[in-house]
């Protein structure tokens, strides 16, 4: 079992992209047996309700939601205990953890890795209309989201000038210069390379 | 004994009566989040998303007027096998929907995350939203 940790803002398309996922693996797997599942889910919200989960579940797969906390503090042994759950129980190829926007990835990943035994690769998706505004506001949180990450996705390219999306680019690689970035827009739907690179690694 | 109160014996007249919708409000690495669950047992589900998306612009407004910023601001409509996922980070609400009834009777959830707002002026705005989902009028 391959775990993703989707970490990024509020609002910078992790939801997005995990739907793009899911279409994409049901496109992709039309003809496999029903009993084998490729996909669990993990979702987190702080909130006391968890709004994601009327958009996920109608992608038909199984949503394990778990709300009014944190999987990156308060909640990290109802965490570990649902990756132990999941790995025994569904075995599934790949289970992604939809962190909350408020969440350090870091701090995630080493709880899996510590408590249930699995390593976890992190994607971080980046908000260009609204990185310097999340930068100014909640600055340790930014950087500590973006140092963690395996891969940067710098999203919503639509809706930036070029100069404005240098300079997020820029803001980005200062900080992470080893870490692969990739441009991207999912505002009409999630480029197959993009979840290829995410679920594959190539 | 004790006497329960009614809003009119506690000096308000019967127009300025609300229902006061539970609001849950969190707090975590210095933003707040707060959330509500509503049912309205005879609304559409087609005017209740609209209601809703209103209700989403609405308390975006209030957020942005305050000077704080929104984390993100969503609501899902649910109802006899249709649902509605709606969300806005800037005021303009995106609609997602999967399947259509015409019965009446839905229950929408209601979510907002928001940094550098007091306690106090979001459980307000979230309270005006939902008195909004509910009757489809601001105040």
């Amino acid at each position: 079992m391959k775990i993703i940790i989707l970490s990024g803002f509020l609002g910078s398309g992790k939801t997005t992209l995990l739907m793009g996922m899911t279409a994409y693996l049901s496109r992709l797997h039309d003809d496999k047996a029903p009993a084998h599942i490729d996909l669990a889910i993990i979702e987190n919200e702080i909130g006391a309700v968890n709004i994601d989960d009327y958009a996920l579940a109608d992608a038909g797969y199984e949503v394990f939601g778990m709300t009014a906390g944190c999987i990156c503090c308060t909640m990290v042994s109802d965490l570990t205990e649902c990756v132990r759950d999941v790995s025994e129980r569904i075995r599934p190829d790949w289970l992604i953890v939809e962190a909350t926007g408020l969440a350090y990835p870091q701090s995630i990943a080493k709880a899996v890795k510590e408590y249930a035994g699995f390593d976890a690769s992190i994607v971080c998706i980046v908000d260009a209309a609204r990185f310097d505004a999340f930068l100014q506001a909640m600055p340790p949180l930014a950087e500590g989201q973006l140092a963690a990450a395996d891969l940067l996705l710098v999203n919503k390219t639509d809706a930036v000038s070029s100069e404005k999306l240098a300079s997020v680019r820029r803001l980005v690689s200062e900080r992470c210069p080893d870490t692969e970035l990739l441009l991207l827009s999912m505002k009409d739907g999630v480029d197959e390379a993009v979840i290829r690179r995410v679920l594959y690694g190539a | 004994m004790a006497r329960k109160l009614t809003g009119a014996a506690l000096g308000a007249s019967k127009a300025v009566i609300r229902r006061k919708t539970p609001v849950t409000v969190r707090s975590h690495e210095g933003a707040l989040a707060a959330s509500c669950t509503l049912d309205l047992p005879s609304v559409p589900f087609a005017q209740a998303i609209e209601q809703t998306g209103a209700a989403l612009a609405l308390l975006a407004g209030l957020v942005q007027a305050q000077g704080a910023l929104i984390g993100h601001i969503k609501a899902g409509v649910e109802a006899d096998g249709a649902s509605a996922f709606l969300s806005t980070t800037d005021g303009r609400v995106s609609v997602r929907t999967a399947g259509e009834t015409a019965a009446a009777g839905c229950k929408a959830q209601l979510s907002a995350i928001v940094v550098g707002l007091s306690k106090e002026v979001l459980e307000a705005g979230v309270q005006r939203a939902a008195d909004m989902v509910r009757t489809g009028k601001d105040g």
